[in-house]
């Protein structure tokens, strides 16, 4: 492992990853107004469910989930365990340039054709990979500044515009009681957005101080399910709850009204943001699918075949996901979700679980 | 060396093709007609008539001389007719060679027969374009749309401009409202009354010149998405009062002991919390406003720093007036129209959620039944640069 990358890289990855989906698609459905308590409840679960796999880490710690899954469930479970989780990744990675290619379409070019657009904006994600992960967080650590400065100063501009922030969009609060919140919040805000989280325990070993990796998860997540909370709150404060539920982009239509002296249809600002930060997501999910298929076929050493072959698949795979935008999303939010739950939570509960008991009848 | 070069290659083989260089996609400023207001009219066949004010791309140096007794405009006008918005705006581009552009549209007017049958259609094309900006306020106008859309005003070349900004400091002073199809499709899916402002014509006549000044005042309510009724010009500015939406305007009194004498009020600030207050499922309302002003004119013979406490009864002059104006407004909207205009209803169920859901169904009567109770404080701060008038 030759690849080192610092804490606080993995931070700013962390917390990108998590808020590119986020902040863009309003999540919160059937909580409608009470969605920032459904946030704060995920955020909840996700500091848990992060847990898991910090601390499988600790336990084996030059390993990333697929090596360690074989060696606790042995190997015909653990490789059954590691191919889904190979295919959950290259999937996920396959969803996530249809959901970019989607944003550019719908707001800029509605007319060209999907192969191309989608080769376009997966071309950088492919360089990526070619170029390895220590550099990628290099990069990832520019991003997040801008990525930051900028959504916060989107935030205070909407603030600063007279008169469209309506608080009182958020009441009746708790109008129906806990449930709705509770139902929202776990298990299908567990894989979105804070599912993303996830996936970087594919990088934990290339860490260059691995005893710091709980503190950087925990506060990675209580950063991102804080944003996010402030963000769905301004949303539905400014469109009000129908709207913002029908709306296909909350986020941009609330940028949209930002009014300020002469900062008026700064719109193109935030379609930067969010293809860039989606452009980050999407990769570092590849990186992922990347290691996971390498450390699943046993490949010692780089190469660029592998990458080209997973490449493929996540571009075909992406193209026909979903014969619409629609049907897309009803499947990522609705359909899929359940299953991930499982794989996400269950499946290292179980490890962990397995783990100890092994650890202590070793003892004995 | 050779990298670079692929690398160039690359890129404008991509740039090439993937941009808009197809015929579907001119975006060239000549090819586009950028649209700066819309009016939609129901025609006799029930179909909709759009009339769109778009731009003209040239410079004013070119057209020299221009007619003396016209101002020169910039702007086209173009009407077409359609089953829906769209297609309507379908017909545009076979007419002028110019696909309609909608980002810079600035107000949308709608006729009265078209509102009183319902706008669902218009604002589901609003909102579902694109282009078209989620800010753009709604307005409604008496008779058909095409005549306010095809009206060149008294001030500017481009009457669209010279119109919203009318309409912008008209709603500081809440003598209208600019109501965003947000707004609108918030209020609709809430079962809630909305309202939009109202435009109309004064004709004058200069000279010889007929002129027609726009007349930006007076609002329309709506139910679910059709138009139910008007209010004028005094009765808008009292709800815009119970609204939050004055910021700015003068405000007249007369000073009972003197019947020459008046004050006139510069309003500097103004607010106005709705709070239902629940007496055994008694509900009543709690309207508290409070009222910053300025003394702007006045003829009232009385010297303001000799005796400081003449504001303090200007300002109970103040209340009295407010209250009765809104009095009188709530009066109108309870026992006449029944309509809950005022947002008692929402403040109801922001607040007690369950008490909402009982009386729902019969919110119509349970409304004009119900007993609000006003409290205004206003506060007058400064008297102007002088203390009292000349006597």
């Amino acid at each position: 492992m030759k690849y080192s990358i610092s804490n606080t890289q993995l931070f700013f990855m962390m917390v990108l990853a998590t808020l590119s989906g986020g902040t863009f698609l309003l999540i919160g459905g059937d909580a409608r107004q009470d969605a920032w308590i459904s946030i704060l409840f995920s955020m909840g679960f996700a500091v848990f469910e992060i847990l898991l796999y910090t601390i499988l880490f600790s336990e084996y710690p030059k390993d990333t989930i697929i090596a360690y899954m074989p060696k606790i469930f042995g190997r015909h479970l653990g490789n059954i365990i590691c191919f889904l989780f190979l295919v959950r990744f290259v999937y996920l990675a396959a969803r996530l340039l249809r959901d970019n290619v989607n944003v550019i379409v719908a707001s800029v070019i509605p007319y060209s054709s999907l192969y191309g657009i989608t080769l376009l904006l997966f071309l950088p994600t492919v360089v990526s990979l070619y170029y390895g992960i220590e550099n990628f967080f290099r990069f990832g650590e520019i991003v997040f500044f801008i990525f930051i400065i900028f959504l916060f100063a989107q935030y205070m501009l909407v603030f600063f515009t007279g008169d469209i922030v309506h608080f009182n969009n958020l009441q009746p609060i708790l109008e129906k009681g806990m449930e709705p919140i509770v139902k929202q919040a776990f298990p299908d805000q567990l894989v979105f957005p804070f599912g993303t989280n996830v996936l970087f325990a594919m990088f934990f070993p290339y860490l260059n101080k691995p005893q710091k990796v709980h503190k950087t998860a925990v506060t990675a997540t209580i950063f991102t399910g804080l944003t996010l909370t402030l963000n769905v709150i301004l949303i539905i404060s400014v469109l009000g709850v129908d709207y913002a539920l029908a709306s296909i982009s909350p986020f941009l239509d609330t940028i949209r009204h930002i009014r300020v002296g002469f900062v008026d249809r700064i719109d193109i600002l935030s379609i930067i943001l969010i293809v860039l930060s989606g452009f980050i997501k999407t990769t570092v999910t590849a990186f992922a699918a990347l290691i996971a298929a390498k450390q699943f076929f046993n490949y010692k050493k780089e190469s660029k075949g592998l990458i080209i072959a997973i490449c493929a698949i996540i571009y075909f795979a992406s193209i026909f996901s979903g014969p619409n935008y629609m049907k897309h999303l009803y499947i990522g939010l609705k359909v899929v979700p359940i299953y991930v739950f499982q794989i996400y939570v269950t499946v290292p509960f179980i490890a962990l679980v397995v783990h100890y008991i092994r650890k202590r009848s070793n003892r004995a | 060396m050779k990298k670079v070069f692929i690398i160039f290659f690359i890129i404008t083989i991509t740039a090439a093709s993937f941009s808009g260089c197809g015929k579907s996609q001119q975006k060239d400023i000549e090819k586009r007609a950028i649209i700066l207001s819309a009016g939609y009219d129901l025609s006799k066949e029930g179909k909709f008539i759009v009339t769109m004010q778009a731009i003209k791309p040239q410079t004013r140096t070119e057209r020299g001389g221009a007619a003396a007794t016209q101002t020169p405009s910039d702007v086209i006008i173009h009407s077409s007719t359609g089953r829906t918005v769209n297609e309507a705006f379908d017909e545009v581009s076979g007419v002028l060679g110019k696909q309609p552009y909608f980002s810079h549209e600035k107000f949308i007017i709608i006729g009265e027969s078209l509102a009183r049958k319902g706008i669902e259609l218009v604002l589901d094309s609003c909102l579902r374009g694109r282009e078209t900006r989620p800010n753009v306020p709604i307005y409604v106008c008496k008779e058909n749309a095409y005549d306010y859309i095809k009206t060149r005003g008294l001030d500017e070349a481009i009457p669209s401009e010279e119109i919203i900004n009318i309409m912008e400091l008209q709603a500081q002073k809440g003598f209208t409202f600019l109501t965003s199809p947000v707004e609108m499709y918030n209020s609709i899916s809430q079962n809630s009354y909305n309202i939009t402002g109202v435009v109309s014509f004064e004709r004058k006549k200069a000279g010889d010149v007929p002129s027609d000044i726009f007349n930006i005042s007076g609002s329309a309510i709506f139910k679910k998405d059709k138009l139910l009724g008007f209010l004028d010009k005094q009765e808008t500015k009292t709800l815009a009062l119970i609204k939050n939406k004055v910021k700015t305007g003068d405000f007249t009194l007369q000073v009972p002991e003197s019947p020459n004498d008046i004050i006139s009020l510069e309003i500097a600030d103004a607010k106005c919390k709705t709070i239902p207050v629940i007496n055994d499922n008694n509900i009543s309302m709690l309207l508290i406003i409070k009222v910053k002003s300025n003394i702007a004119e006045t003829n009232y013979k009385v010297n303001l720093k000799k005796n400081p406490d003449v504001i303090h009864k200007i300002e109970q002059l103040e209340n009295e007036e407010i209250k009765k104006q809104i009095q009188a407004l709530i009066y109108k909207l309870q026992k006449e129209y029944k309509m809950d205009v005022l947002g008692f209803g929402e403040a109801l169920n922001k607040n007690y959620p369950k008490l909402w859901k009982n009386n729902k169904e019969k919110w119509n009567d349970v409304f004009s039944e119900i007993k609000v109770d006003i409290q205004v404080e206003s506060h007058i701060e400064l008297t102007g640069s002088i203390t009292k008038p000349a006597y």
